[in-house]
């Protein structure tokens, strides 16, 4: 009697193939934009893309694991410095840099992780507020006594001799760097430890007695989190060209929140149209602003001939907006549009 | 010694700033269990608008806290209401977006031009014993906190409003059972947080300067509250005072830059060993 | 002469923000002064009901979906909690709904501020009705034993001098003897105030000797009503949705 295996089909649906061809399409336009957009666009390229690179750990960190946080610009602090440190003064290069910056933000991280084993809530929140005050306090007794008042100043970026610090160069590093994270990001989004981070973030006491370890799990997405924000300081302070700590204020870390918030909690797509979307609400106000605000016979007129302030209102409005009639953020319109896709497709199976 | 008296007594004085405000978070949290990211924002505000009425202190403060206290309704009505029961994490946020909004339209309506108000009493200082001062407006400052925080006590034990926040705090859904209308003993907790905060920043405009950098000083309120337990109102201007004093002691003995660090310190050790405070009740620590 | 009863629950739909419906087709009615029981096993909807009847779906979110509730002949399905209070309808709510941290004296207090001034009466009747109470007026509620937390949650409602007064398992986790005391003390004041009483409860034995009529509740619907005597008499069709195994008067609760 003959034995019928089935052989295993590799099963494609139009729709993933429609995704993939996407990505890749996605990939190139953006591998392909410095050479298309001028140099004052690229430059907000540039950010937005940074900003993603620093939103999407920390999206892994509240979005899936529930810990509510406000420790980012410190760990960009300590990526900054320590970056600048490996760089000015032991004279190594990038690739070291982000190496240090992020196994120095993964101990720091662990260790402002720690209170997330017995704090929670507010009592949480109030400890990362903790955090950043010292880390940031810290990072301004570095930078006195290692790089002085005007604190530490980069030099235009290059590896192993190649100059990196053209518009473009920086804005392909720094799509690189955050490709990295991203796949990075991915892979535990949906892989076991996903469904780990979802399960802590929704009771803890329940996850432990699904046998998840929710004190390791806990802490390895704080160190995780925080060694890839610190990277992501490195470059952050090669694009600006300094780290001052002034820099590094509470509003900093509060704007990957909200860009979180925008674009969606724990979905990375979402950490990205939410980068983006924050990164342009200050242009596009700039924009307006030159229109329209411009001065009348000497008289100033309104809200639009106050940019700075107009930025400010926004933002909070956004946030407002965001929180109370979208808290499934832009992704989720992005999910539900991506659905009609999905059924005008078809969905059919090809063998 | 007399630096040491000067900074215990400079520290009580700020303290009694950071206790107003924090009696402020504490109503809030008490009641729907959000922690107030905009008392900064109100503070500036009250501070900005008493300056710019200019018809000395008392008057000027009065009327910074009416307004305030109506724009902390307001924000009730308007924002906070529709996330009842939605957690922490959403609150919270929209209490920074309402802070960011209230940063830009003061900045556009009071511009950046730091102006000045009278302070609550001509002398500006008086001579003690030992060599040390004490700032008048410290002192007023001393005496308006403990004066609030006893009315507030008892506001909270007598009154119907009181009662009906202090149900609502614990039991929410039993107090709207027995006829607590959460629409407005939330507004009503929030509109004595922005009287609270509009105090206190007026307070600090006369010492120092009107402008929306004072806001920074809301951040000592935190760790006032947490110090003296989130659910006490007492607790909350002792905490006050504690945080003030080391903060003080902080920058005469180790420099100005670790003025702030030491009360995040004080914030980290008491969270980490003591979360209810020093005067709160354990049942607020339930996860 | 067809008397409006006080309470009308006309076919209402109860569903959770979740879209779990609690209740489906619901009709039940109590007259003035009437002693009405709802019985029902674990997820029924018991609760799901007093939190109807006494106006606090939204708290829950919960809505109404179909059908009306009608006190005194007026729709009462939309008002606010506090409406219901002023208008008499108070709860006992399912495990006391007492504050812990606010003494036995606020927290009949909370009651009484929720009412117009004219309604209010005062603290001290609630301490003669339970000395008990009195003794430890100034103790933290949370720091009493079941029983004088169950006592002061009936106190705090009689205290509103309610037309309907809705009890939510009155009964759990007390011993017996204290249960049939609370009943009877509520009993003796409610027919003396001329009272209605919405007993929902899981214990049938006792509901049964309390109430004169009561509604049998299985999975959001009603699936019997009648007198305590019919349904005592009907013991087998009513235990098979009870899963109780006596119905039949041997006066332990099942």
């Amino acid at each position: 009697m003959t034995t019928v295996t089935a052989a295993r089909v590799p099963v494609v649906t139009a729709w993933q193939l429609v995704r993939w061809l996407g990505l890749a399409a996605a990939a190139a336009v953006a591998i392909g934009l410095p050479d298309v957009l001028t140099p004052y666009w690229t430059l907000i390229a540039t950010n937005a893309v940074l900003a993603f690179a620093i939103a999407a750990p920390l999206n892994l960190l509240t979005g899936n694991t529930g810990q509510f946080s406000l420790g980012n610009a410190a760990f960009l602090a300590i990526g900054a410095y320590t970056g600048a440190f490996i760089t000015l003064k032991l004279d190594f290069q990038l690739p070291l840099a982000l190496l240090a910056a992020a196994a120095v933000g993964a101990l720091v991280g662990l260790l402002v992780g720690l209170p997330s084993l017995r704090l929670r809530g507010a009592y949480l929140l109030m400890s990362t507020l903790a955090a950043h005050y010292l880390v940031v306090f810290a990072a301004q007794r570095f930078q006195t006594s290692q790089f002085g008042a005007a604190g530490a100043i980069f030099p235009p970026l290059q590896v192993g001799g190649v100059d990196l610090s053209s518009d473009r160069a920086m804005y392909l590093v720094i799509l690189a760097f955050a490709g990295v994270i991203g796949l990075v990001i991915h892979n535990i989004m949906h892989s076991g430890h996903g469904r780990a981070l979802e399960a802590v973030k929704a009771r803890d006491v329940a996850a432990a007695a699904c046998g998840i370890r929710v004190r390791r799990v806990k802490l390895v997405v704080w160190s995780l989190s925080s060694a890839m924000i610190a990277a992501a300081g490195v470059l952050q302070a090669y694009l600006i060209g300094a780290a001052t700590f002034e820099y590094y204020t509470l509003d900093l870390a509060i704007a990957s929140i909200a860009i979180i918030i925008v674009g969606g909690l724990g979905s990375l797509g979402g950490s990205l149209l939410g980068a983006g979307f924050v990164t342009l609400v200050p242009v596009g106000i700039n924009r307006l602003s030159e229109q329209y605000g411009g001065q009348v016979g000497g008289q100033e007129q309104g809200l639009l001939a106050h940019p700075l302030e107009l930025q400010t209102i926004v933002y909070g409005v956004i946030i407002i907006a965001f929180v109370i009639f979208k808290p499934e953020g832009l992704i989720g319109l992005a999910r539900s549009a991506g659905r009609m896709v999905q059924r005008a497709v078809g969905g059919a199976r090809h063998a | 010694m007399s630096d040491f008296l000067n900074a215990v007594i400079s520290g009580i004085g700020f303290g009694s700033l950071y206790g107003l405000v924090a009696l402020g978070l504490v109503v809030v949290f008490k009641s729907t269990g959000i922690l107030n990211f905009s008392a900064g924002a109100l503070m500036a505000v009250g501070g900005l608008v008493a300056a710019s009425v200019g018809h000395g202190f008392w008057i000027s403060a009065a009327l910074a806290m009416v307004v305030v206290a109506a724009i902390g309704g307001t924000a009730n009505l308007a924002v906070m209401r529709p996330l009842l029961g939605r957690g922490l994490f959403p609150g919270v946020m929209v209490t920074i977006g309402l802070a960011s909004i209230l940063q830009g339209v003061a900045g556009i309506k009071f511009g950046h031009q730091a102006t000045f108000l009278d302070s609550p009493i001509e002398q500006a200082s008086f001579q003690l014993p030992l060599h040390t001062t004490v700032s008048t407006t410290l002192l007023v400052a001393f005496v308006v906190s403990v004066t609030a925080t006893v009315v507030l006590s008892v506001g909270f034990r007598r009154t119907a409003v009181g009662l009906q926040l202090r149900a609502a705090a614990s039991r929410p859904e039993v107090a709207a059972a027995f006829g607590a209308n959460p629409t407005w003993i939330f507004t009503y907790a929030w509109a004595a947080a922005g009287a609270l905060a509009a105090l206190a920043g007026a307070l600090l405009a006369s010492l120092t300067v009107a402008d929306l950098s004072i806001g920074a000083f809301a951040l000592r309120a935190f760790s006032a509250m947490i110090v003296g337990g989130v659910d006490s109102l007492g607790g909350a201007m002792l905490g006050g005072v504690l945080v003030g004093v080391i903060e003080l002691l902080a920058g005469t003995y180790l420099g100005n830059d670790f003025r702030i660090p030491s009360t995040m310190v004080l914030l980290m050790v008491f969270l980490l060993f003591r979360p209810q405070g020093l005067f709160g009740s354990a049942e607020v620590v339930r996860p | 002469m067809p008397d409006t009863p006080l309470l009308e629950v006309d076919g209402i739909d109860v569903a959770y923000a979740g879209g779990a419906h609690a209740l489906a087709g619901v009709s039940l009615a109590v007259a003035a002064g009437e002693r009405v029981g709802i019985i029902g096993a674990n997820g029924a909807g018991k609760t799901t009901i007093a939190r109807t009847v006494t106006c606090v779906t939204r708290a829950f979110r919960a809505t109404v979906r179909r059908g009306a509730i009608r006190y005194d002949g007026v729709d009462c399905t939309a008002w606010p909690a506090h409406r219901g209070l002023r208008k008499g309808i108070v709860s006992i709510p399912e495990g006391r709904g007492i504050i812990p941290n606010m003494t036995v004296e606020d927290n009949l207090r909370l009651v009484l501020v929720g009412l117009p001034r004219n309604q209010r009466s005062n603290v001290s009747e609630a301490f003669a009705m339970y000395p008990v109470l009195g003794d430890r007026r100034r103790s933290m509620a949370g720091l009493l034993s079941g029983g004088e937390q169950q006592m002061l949650a009936v106190a705090r409602a009689l205290l509103a001098r309610p037309r309907l007064i809705v009890a939510d398992e009155l009964s759990l986790g007390l011993a017996p003897r204290i249960v049939k005391e609370l009943l009877d003390g509520l009993s003796v004041r409610a027919a003396s105030e001329g009272t209605a009483i919405l007993l929902i409860e899981q214990a049938a034995t006792l509901s049964l000797q309390f109430v004169d009529r009561a509604y049998i509740l299985d999975q959001g619907r009603v699936v019997a009503s009648g007198s305590s005597n019919e349904l005592r008499e009907a013991g087998d069709m009513t235990a098979r949705y009870l899963g109780v195994a006596d119905l039949a008067g041997t006066g332990e609760l099942l």
